[in-house]
């Protein structure tokens, strides 16, 4: 049991039951915990063709083994359901610390099932678990939430919430914990709100087993001196955070620009790292057990836009920037501050308001539709409103609160929305990078870059330096990091801690703190069982090798401008190599060798 | 040509970006340069054994230079040479 609390809460929102259940320690052995353990639990339980937002959907909250001990940077917890946005398996990952209080009051997961009938909380105390009524709460943004939840419990819970996107079911509603952290992608807030859930706080005050405390101790000894020691993770991260990518990104020409219309944006550097780092930057913060800190406290001066919170990251700067023709820093904080209160996936909205723009600049959405809102790329000011606007769904934001795919459908132009399997692409232009187009073709959640981030070997030079407009050997490269991130996100750590550690770390203190020994190719293994674990729900959902591409104009547009002029994704070239490494035949379908192999048949 | 530094060069070099007009045939000679102007600090933090410091990426219109060939990979008076440390984010 080291390493495991050894029971899962159930809450059933419907009929209001409470129920406990010992963890499946052979299931714990193959699939970790929080991301594998999540997916076991939800998959085994819940039907691949549920509604999203039905009440026969569930999801699922899981901490990791790592999850609350001090594994370096290792205190995050998973969310499991299917995903309202894309309709495929959503998993989203946070940090701060509600993960670790979760695993302290003695569960490896909470599931939760149905509806309420109205609005409530959930209310977690070690063994003592209320449904609470949560009205007064209803429409309250996810600061005074987590306020009145906290003085309502105690002013120490850990709360977890959704903000209005989350109730009015945008499509990439996040679920925000202690404010400003996010469990962000494929609208997990959403199907919090459709089941009346506005917030679950907890408190936890049990401890954590260790199987060898002094093997443990070394090993996270050693990891944390490897991040200390790596320039990314031991200074580059904290200095300017992940936004610093913005001008690498923009160097290379991989920097998507009105709604990935070209690669490459002339004043990106107002909205860089260095520029957050000199106006913007309050403090870096980092979460739980984080030895990293890339957090940003920032607060916006300019009166225009003036507000306080966290972020951006990069992901954000540029979709509410650049990709929107925009590089007002001041601006694209704020909104990044209002996505955090009001509990929406900035990436999400974003990229779906930029394919708004392009939209509007063809005419195809008229004033009539924005109200009188010029939609044009650049205009700052018209961000911030659609901001407040989707997460309320007022005027054209109740469009705009459904994604960039059912947006464009709905004038006609699917085409114009980049996305894969209707999840929004972030900002690494996948025609300047090639390995990033197949993460984003393949990814088991839809569009995503943190799944598999190659990123790291095309243009950082962290771990080995890659040519980005070569396709040779990226599928062998997708796979690794998407197998070592499943691994990773299963034991509850941080992929920033790759910054510093590998697979023998990481292996390293699972072996250590559970007493399960595994090597490195264990780990691996068990990240690769994941993977295809979600591949099977997602095939069971009727997803195809036809929904493994990238969005059309990705193969066909070569980038106008800048250092990757004239180059085009290659992402249909290498995906049989990668069907071929993963041992799927050329339908992408698993093989019956290898879920054999993988003890998935 | 046009040399440009980020994140924390930028403190080594007090500027953003500025114009090399002086001769450098090939990058070495230009980071030789660089570094007698910015000093020891700018030497140091681009240069390791006289190779390439391993945790400086630099790009010559946008091609790291690891795919060119490295300190020996030739300018032209028009190119754009950007500095970076490693950096990383997601």
């Amino acid at each position: 049991m080291n390493g495991y609390s050894g029971t899962i809460l159930r809450v059933n929102l419907t009929t209001g039951a409470v129920s406990r259940q010992a963890t499946d320690m052979k299931d714990a052995a193959l699939f970790i915990g929080a991301r594998g353990l999540g997916d076991k639990l939800y998959i085994d339980e819940v039907d691949p063709k549920v509604d999203p937002l039905s009440p026969d959907n569930k999801i699922v909250f899981a901490p990791g083994p790592f999850t609350g001990t001090f594994a370096p940077s290792g205190g995050r917890y998973h969310v499991v359901t299917k995903g309202p946005l894309t309709d495929c398996i959503a998993g989203a990952n946070s940090g701060g610390s509600w993960g670790p209080e979760l695993h302290y009051a003695g569960y490896d997961a909470l599931i939760v099932e149905g509806k309420a009938d109205e609005p409530v909380y959930l209310w977690i105390k070690d063994d003592v678990v209320e449904i609470r009524k949560a009205s007064h709460l209803w429409g309250k943004w996810v600061p005074e939430t987590t306020d009145l939840v906290r003085a309502e419990t105690d002013q120490d819970a850990k709360v977890a919430c959704i903000g209005p996107a989350g109730e009015k079911q945008v499509l990439f509603a996040a679920i925000m914990n202690e404010m400003n952290r996010a469990a962000g992608r494929g609208g997990v807030g959403a199907v919090m709100g459709s089941k009346n859930l506005k917030a679950i706080a907890v408190v936890g005050t049990k401890a954590l087993s260790v199987a060898k405390p002094k093997e443990f101790k070394e090993a996270v000894l050693a990891g944390r001196k490897g991040i200390k020691e790596h320039p990314v993770g031991g200074a580059g991260l904290k200095a300017y955070g992940t936004d610093v990518l913005v001008n690498i990104l923009n160097t290379i020409g991989a920097f998507p620009t009105n709604n990935f219309q070209d690669g490459y944006f002339a004043t990106a550097d107002k909205v860089g790292g260095e520029s957050l780092s000199a106006n913007e930057l309050v403090r870096p913060k980092g979460c739980f057990s984080c030895v990293i800190s890339c957090g940003r406290v920032s607060k916006v001066k300019d009166p225009k836009y003036a507000s306080e919170g966290e972020g951006p990251e990069y992901e954000a700067a540029w979709s509410m920037g650049p990709d929107c023709g925009i590089d007002n820093l001041d601006a694209v904080t704020h909104s990044n501050h209002l996505c955090n209160e009001l509990g929406m996936d900035p990436i999400s909205f974003g990229s779906t308001l930029a394919c708004a723009m392009e939209l509007f600049e063809a005419g195809l959405i008229t004033l009539k539709d924005t109200e009188g809102v010029n939609l044009n790329f650049g205009n700052t000011d018209a961000m911030v409103e659609m901001t407040r606007k989707t997460a309320l769904r007022e005027g054209i934001g109740n469009k705009l609160a459904l994604g960039s795919y059912r947006l464009a459908s709905s004038y006609g132009h699917p085409e114009l929305s980049m996305t894969v399997k209707k999840q929004e692409i972030p900002a690494y232009d996948p025609r300047g990078v090639q390995g990033i187009g197949l993460e984003y073709a393949t990814c088991n959640r839809g569009g995503c870059h943190v799944k598999g981030y190659t990123i790291a070997v095309e243009v950082l030079g962290c771990g080995a330096k890659l040519d980005p407009h070569a396709t040779v050997d990226k599928p062998y490269w997708v796979k690794l990091f998407q197998d070592l991130t499943a691994a990773i996100d299963a034991s509850g750590g941080c992929i920033f801690g790759t910054f510093g550690m590998g697979g023998d770390n990481y292996s390293a203190m699972l072996s250590a703190l559970t007493g399960t020994t595994y090597t490195t190719e264990d780990y691996l293994k068990a990240g690769e069982r994941i993977w295809n674990l979600e591949k099977l729900f997602n095939i069971a959902a009727g997803f195809t090798s036809k929904d493994d591409v990238l969005p059309l104009r990705m193969t066909t547009l070569p980038i106008k401008s800048g250092p990757s002029k004239g180059e085009l994704s290659h992402v249909p070239e290498m995906l049989p190599e990668y069907y071929k490494l993963r041992g799927w035949d050329e339908a992408g379908i698993p093989t019956k060798e290898r879920l054999h192999d993988l003890q998935l048949a | 040509m046009t040399v440009r530094y980020f994140a924390d060069v930028r403190k080594l070099t007090g500027c953003g970006e500025e114009t090399w007009s002086k001769a450098a045939p090939e990058l070495r000679s230009l980071l030789q340069g660089l570094s007698s102007q910015h000093g020891a600090a700018f030497e140091k933090r681009v240069f390791e054994d006289d190779q390439l410091n391993a945790t400086i990426i630099i790009f010559i219109n946008g091609r790291d230079v690891a795919h060119l060939k490295g300190l020996e990979s030739p300018l032209a008076s028009d190119d754009v040479v950007a500095i970076f440390p490693m950096v990383a984010g997601g």
